[in-house]
């Protein structure tokens, strides 16, 4: 384990920035039309219900990466692959992450650029950036972090000056009963973005003050949780449920709403640079979080590391290139596939059971 | 990768020639002809024969560098004294008592303040060439060196960089003592301890490292000593020389030490608890650890009003990203995003680049180097030439370049104001690492429009908290965050505010000063003052 250190205020950052991510792109529950607040809200408290039972996971076994948790956990021969599939799976989010900023940036500012180049160019700055690693990655949030809230600040000013939000839209509170907020819940809300909190689990072993760890990350959760609610809200009643769930960047639709006087107006930019700020923490945590765990789980020397970065890189940009023809198949895989048959099993069954069989392993060593 | 290291493998000295001798002979004849034929004969080297004592018993050989040394100092104070005065005494008592001449010359004649008794001969032309007087003895192997160092140097003159409205106006010099009284006077305690060493094996260069005993951190203290021991040049002609071999990172933009030509700004930091640089023969002393924040920081800033100065430094971190960005925003915005620029706005830009035959990259590349080559021009020109270049570029380049339809009006107004922003950084070498950058961000913003600033920029900010200079984050106090020091970043704090020193360069003596808020104390508000900040 290297000396690198990250410290609360630190981790706070990260997590804000990894849970605001790509959600403004696809996780803002939109589907559930007037009642996707309800959803998020409850989403969260199913987040924070998880994030609970991984910090329990860490507590007992504190210092260790969840990679090494899960092979002490489960022995060598069943944990190793399991530990194996987890950096894969981390590798995975990311290269769906940044196949999602692939296609914002095709739809709305690069139109003609292809998606490789745009692409590798992310990914060359997300190398980058896990070669200096979490530390510098945590500095680096720490600068953005108030320019970020500064223009989400601005984004939600400004529309909420306009008198653009209409109440109407979101009335009447469950319209469609619980049964539609319930299958936006379950899975996808739960585990889009709440439950892909399990990626901290990697990182907490770097924090510097390991006791207020988990009040940390329950607060960054919680707080970033109630942004995203507020954004999905604002985004609702200003675009009307239908055209919020038929949009494709509804945020960016949102704010071109915003016309003052002719003066203030065409404000996208502040929301592209929110998105891919947002985005790039996103994208360069899961990345590193698969790196450092593969780095550890096939003992890969700390001076070749630049060239694992590269290698990792490659990957990076293959998978998330031939994960899907188009925008559309990716969403609909992202939002109806992916949380059902990969974040269901990798965020709650087997956490489940690793917590079950630890506490079994607890009870046993105690007789 | 081998071949590079051995290609870069350090040669082994080899020094040409005679072997060398390592003491003084016991002969003076010997001792002048080996000095003399070592220095090849050189015309400033005097040497100079003569006789002392009553009956001219003491034979006695002086050597000193023409040019180096006070003559009046040297005629008044050695040959006279030695040759005039004391022949009228007799020495007969003492002879006996100190049984040699060296002993009765070294207590009784030589009437110098600094005086050192030397015995190797590489110490002879060390001390004989920076200026000292070599008084040689017949049958002694020892030699005197008398202090009589007097040249030409340029007096205390207001610093040519970094200049104030307020403020004082004495600047370093090329002179090291010069230098180190310039910071003796302001800062007259103990603990300001300055100790120096020759660097360079040829041009022994005296390099000094002044810091504040108690303030300044050991380790770093510890960490700069290290760094400077490692050194092994043949000469330091500039403290850029002891700059880039002790420098954190060599492949940054950004400059990890800060250099200044102002004793004050010195004095400050070394209060602080930084660590100064002094190197003989240079102006500009370093000061390490160098932060960010540091170069948007001006001695002004600390001489006038806190409001005031909040505002300039905030117009310096804004002309930061102006100077920065704006060529490659108005490249993104024109190539790549029409569509976010208000509609009236927009026309009027496209009238003005109807008539331009190239892309607004080209465009900007063009003007930007223009800029880049009349900036150099006009730095190296003899003053007389000067104001032709600023003609030349102002009317013809600007003006005359829009008028043949060549760059649009717009650009010029860009480059221009990019220009003006990038010299309002307090420090000249931080000014030139954003020019280096403005370029790559014109590059990314012709290719990927926003898209490519932003990550420049993420890249610019990795790359930045990545940094350290002598072991400390170079971007904190922002990152890491120290609350405590956010009270001289973008705000500057009334003085009363400034009570602690920076966390992370010092550790341990961190109250600064326990002064209360300035209030009348003659009116009721008397009630309401603040107590004093306990000192630790």
């Amino acid at each position: 384990m290297t000396n690198e250190k990250i410290n609360r205020y630190q981790l706070f950052t990260l997590i804000i920035f990894f849970e605001l991510g790509s959600t403004f792109l696809v996780g803002l529950s939109l589907n559930a039309g007037r009642d996707s607040w309800i959803v998020l809200l409850l989403s969260l408290l199913g987040g924070i219900g998880l994030l609970l039972g991984y910090l329990k996971l860490y507590s007992w076994y504190p210092d260790l990466l969840f990679t090494k948790a899960v092979i002490k956990v489960l022995g060598r021969v069943v944990g190793y692959p399991i530990a194996l599939l987890y950096c894969i799976y981390f590798l995975y989010m990311g290269a769906r992450v940044l196949r999602d900023f692939g296609d914002l940036l095709a739809i709305t500012i690069l139109h003609g650029t292809p998606l490789f180049v745009t692409i590798t160019l992310f990914t060359i700055i997300i190398g980058f950036g896990a070669y200096l690693g979490i530390e510098v990655i945590a500095r680096t949030g720490e600068i953005f972090l108030p320019w970020a809230l500064l223009m989400g600040g601005l984004f939600i000013f400004f529309v909420y000056m306009m008198g653009l939000p209409q109440l109407h839209n979101i009335q009447p509170i469950l319209n469609d009963g619980w049964s539609n907020i319930w299958n936006n819940v379950f899975p996808a809300g739960i585990t889009f973005p709440f439950g892909e909190m399990i990626v901290f689990s990697m990182l907490y072993p770097y924090v510097t003050n390991q006791k207020k760890l988990s009040t940390t990350s329950l607060f960054g959760l919680f707080i970033s949780g109630l942004i995203i609610t507020l954004i999905s809200v604002t985004i609702v009643t200003v675009l009307g449920p239908s055209w919020a769930k038929s949009s494709a960047v509804p945020v960016l639709d949102t704010i071109s709403m915003v016309n003052l006087q002719d003066f203030i107006q065409r404000l996208d930019p502040i929301v592209i640079i929110l998105l891919v700020m947002a985005g790039f923490f996103k994208i360069a945590l899961l990345f590193y979080v698969s790196f450092i765990g593969l780095k550890d789980l096939l003992s890969i020397p700390n001076n070749r590391r630049g060239a694992f970065v590269i290698v990792l890189s490659l990957l990076l940009i293959t998978v998330s290139l031939v994960m899907s023809k188009n925008y559309i198949e990716h969403t609909e895989v992202g939002l109806k596939i992916v949380p059902l048959y990969i974040h269901v099993p990798m965020q709650i069954i087997v956490p489940f059971f690793l917590i079950s069989i630890a506490i079994v392993r607890k009870k046993l060593a105690k007789n | 990768m081998f071949k590079w290291k051995k290609l870069f493998q350090k040669k082994e000295h080899s020094e040409q020639g005679k072997e060398s001798v390592p003491y003084l002979y016991n002969a003076l004849q010997k001792n002048m002809d080996y000095i003399k034929q070592t220095l090849g004969g050189s015309t400033d080297v005097v040497f100079r024969n003569f006789h002392a004592g009553e009956d001219g018993s003491i034979k006695l050989g002086l050597i000193f560098t023409d040019g180096l040394v006070k003559d009046d100092f040297i005629h008044d104070y050695i040959l006279k004294t030695l040759m005039s005065e004391i022949r009228e005494t007799t020495f007969k008592h003492s002879v006996t008592k100190h049984n040699s001449n060296f002993d009765l010359l070294r207590k009784y004649a030589l009437t110098n303040a600094e005086m050192e008794v030397i015995e190797e001969m590489d110490k002879v032309f060390n001390h004989l060439l920076s200026g000292k007087t070599i008084l040689l003895l017949d049958d002694c192997s020892k030699a005197f060196s008398i202090d009589s160092r007097g040249w030409e140097a340029r007096k205390v003159e207001e610093p040519s960089s970094q200049a104030v409205v307020r403020g004082p106006k004495e600047g370093f010099t090329e002179t090291l003592r010069t230098n180190t009284a310039l910071l003796r006077r302001r800062i007259k305690d103990p603990n300001l301890w300055i100790k120096s060493k020759p660097i360079g094996t040829k041009t022994q260069t005296d390099v000094a490292v002044a810091y504040m005993n108690g303030i300044a951190s050991d380790e770093i203290v510890k960490e700069v000593y290290k760094r400077l021991n490692k050194i092994d040049v043949d000469s330091i002609l500039d403290s850029g020389y002891i700059e880039e071999l002790i420098q954190d990172e060599t492949y940054s933009p950004f400059p990890t030490v800060y250099n200044t030509e102002r004793p004050d700004s010195i004095a400050a930091g070394l209060l602080e608890g930084r660590i100064a640089i002094i190197v003989d023969g240079s102006p500009f002393v370093l000061l390490v650890p160098a932060l960010f924040i540091q170069f948007f920081q001006s001695a002004e800033d600390y001489y006038q009003r806190a409001d005031f100065a909040t505002l300039v430094r905030i117009i310096r971190y804004l002309s930061f990203f102006l100077a920065l960005l704006t060529p490659s925003a108005y490249i993104a915005l024109t190539t790549y995003h029409q569509e976010m620029i208000p509609t009236s706005l927009l026309i009027s830009l496209s009238s003005q680049r109807e008539g331009v035959p190239f892309p607004a990259f080209v465009e900007a590349l063009i003007m930007e180097l223009t800029f880049e080559i009349l900036r150099e021009a006009g730095v190296r020109l003899p003053k007389a030439v000067g104001s032709a270049i600023s003609i030349v570029g102002a009317l013809v380049l600007g003006q005359a370049a829009v008028e043949a339809g060549l760059v649009s009006s717009a650009m010029v107004i860009v480059v221009s104001l990019t220009a003006i922003s990038s010299f309002v950084s307090p420090s000249f070498n931080f000014a030139i690492s954003i020019r280096m950058l403005r370029f790559g961000f014109m590059v990314l913003a012709a290719t990927f429009g926003l898209y490519g600033i932003l990550l420049g920029v993420i890249a610019m900010v990795l790359h930045l908290t990545s940094l350290r200079s002598f072991g400390v984050p170079y971007m904190s106090p922002m990152a890491p965050y120290v609350k405590s020091d956010q009270k001289d970043v973008i705000l500057r704090f009334p003085r009363w505010g400034l009570f602690s020193r920076p966390r992370l360069i010092n550790q341990t003596n961190i109250i600064r000063e326990d002064t209360s808020k300035p209030e009348p104390t003659s009116t009721k508000r008397k009630f309401f003052k603040r107590k004093g900040r306990k000192k630790k």
